[in-house]
């Protein structure tokens, strides 16, 4: 149960860097 | 207590984000006008190597056993984050060079690279990467022994985090300034004083706090109880339930040191005792260490602890196997302390020749007269008259205490502990009321 807690957090952390990259992409690119 | 536990939680959940997203942060804050941005895949690309990178980093903080760090989740959830989150930095860090691939191909054919060395340097780190990948996640098909794979894993994590730093150094297209150059630096600085931290400081701290063996007993169940007294120093202080890295016949600098539940009483302390059993390499070479032995302990860490809830007024054990030893450490030291409320074990073994503790557990209840000790053997001999099969369900819900409020601690090997924490919830018990730690680390 908490090593599936561990891998949501792991997962929702990666969605946030994931958006944060995009974020980057759209912001640098100017698009 | 549970509260701070969460708001810690996700505090430093919060700061790992912050500190993987820094990099991308500081491009965009001190962006050049006289240096425009390039293509949207050109700049994800790069985004993406960026917090790779910095993921990588931390990942070396993730690993480095600080117990203030792991001790709002306990250290297996620590280590289940580090592996996820580790692909998915790989995944980013692979993401970049392909993204920039597809977004040149047509340049590439006629010029193939504008830094060739920087090329190389990337190379380097995410073949680095990808071994490292190879051999965490097929180790045990591979044949590759526990601690050949640690040495292994942390020379390759190096090699991939030094090789990638090259990289962003040579190409230096966001380094233009003096404080990008700074973060890297310090980001490097950061990676490089964890390593220096957890293969110089910690073992020549261990060094010098040595402790010698004062008796090796053997036990029920093919295991070996290990006392150890400090040799020239305070020793260290633990809560029941919590576990250590211990070293035998080697130097802390080795890294030949292996994690096990502390099996004696808090109140000992500082005498310490672990109980092993024999299931690997290493720990088939207990029954022969010596009394005077030195011995190296690094420690204490894990969050698997009824101290850690006081308010707890009943205390249920969930024992399978060798998982016994940090029950055995709960017991002894409520004991010791001489604590009044119920208390359950339910130990599920595979007969009563193979329980281990078994004597000691018949003294422990009589010093503990609200313990109900519960015996679940699975291939009992016909003249058992206790309970059989396996820890289900249906005996959690007739051996728990009633309308008190309940902690269950789970410790025993993983097919065992799934089946628990699903009969647990199948009985109604939120997930915040049971508590269990793992320790296949690798």
């Amino acid at each position: 149960m908490r090593e599936h807690f561990a891998t949501l957090a792991a997962l929702a952390t990666a969605t946030l860097l994931l958006l944060a990259c995009l974020a980057f992409a759209l912001i640098r690119s100017g698009s | 207590m549970r509260s701070s536990h969460i708001a810690r939680g996700i505090f430093w959940l919060g700061l790992y984000v912050a500190l993987s997203t820094l990099p991308l942060l500081l491009v965009v804050l001190t962006a050049s006008p006289d240096k425009p941005g390039r293509t949207f895949w050109t700049e994800l690309s790069v985004g993406l190597g960026f917090v790779g990178l910095a993921m990588m980093t931390l990942q070396f903080a993730l690993t480095a056993r600080f117990e203030f760090l792991k001790s709002p989740y306990g250290s297996d959830v620590v280590y289940v984050f580090h592996r996820v989150i580790s692909l998915v930095a790989v995944a980013f860090v692979l993401l970049h060079p392909l993204m920039l691939f597809v977004e040149r191909w047509d340049t590439m054919k006629s010029r193939p690279f504008t830094h060739p060395f920087a090329f190389w340097m990337g190379t380097v780190s995410v073949l680095c990467l990808v071994g490292l990948v190879v051999v965490s996640i097929w180790r045990k098909k591979l044949g590759i022994q526990y601690d050949g794979w640690r040495r292994a894993h942390a020379i390759l994590a190096s090699l991939a985090v030094a090789f990638a730093v090259a990289h962003i150094l040579y190409v230096g297209h966001y380094l233009s300034t003096p404080g990008k150059r700074a973060l890297w630096l310090a980001y490097t600085a950061v990676f490089v004083g964890l390593i220096a931290y957890v293969r110089l400081i910690k073992p020549a701290i261990e060094l010098r706090r040595p402790y010698k063996v004062s008796a090796v007993i053997p036990q029920l169940g093919d295991a070996y109880s290990l006392q150890l007294k400090p040799d020239g120093h305070r020793g260290l202080r633990f809560s029941p339930g919590q576990f250590a890295w211990i070293t035998i016949g080697d130097s802390p600098f080795s890294d030949r040191e292996h994690p096990f539940s502390f099996s004696g009483s808090s109140e000992s302390a500082p005498d310490l005792e672990f109980t092993i059993k024999q299931l690997g390499d290493f720990t088939s070479t207990i029954k022969n260490v010596q009394p005077g032995q030195t011995v190296y302990v690094d420690g204490p860490f894990g969050a698997l602890s009824a101290d850690r809830h006081p308010h707890a007024e009943a205390l249920v054990f969930i024992a399978g196997g060798i998982g016994i030893t940090p029950m055995v450490s709960h017991l002894r030291s409520l004991a010791d302390r001489r604590d009044t409320r119920p208390l359950v074990l339910l130990y599920g073994s595979k007969n009563l020749s193979t329980i281990t503790f078994r004597d000691e557990l018949a003294v422990l209840q009589s010093r503990l007269p609200h313990l109900n000790l519960v015996y679940v053997l699975s291939r009992p001999t016909p003249d058992w008259t206790g309970e059989k099969g396996f820890v289900d369900a249906e005996k959690l819900a007739r051996f728990s205490p009633k309308n008190l409020r309940t902690e269950y601690f789970i410790c025993g090997p993983d097919v065992m502990m799934d089946a628990v924490e699903k009969a647990l919830q199948s009985n109604g018990i939120s997930p915040g009321d049971y508590h269990a730690e793992r320790f296949n680390l690798a």
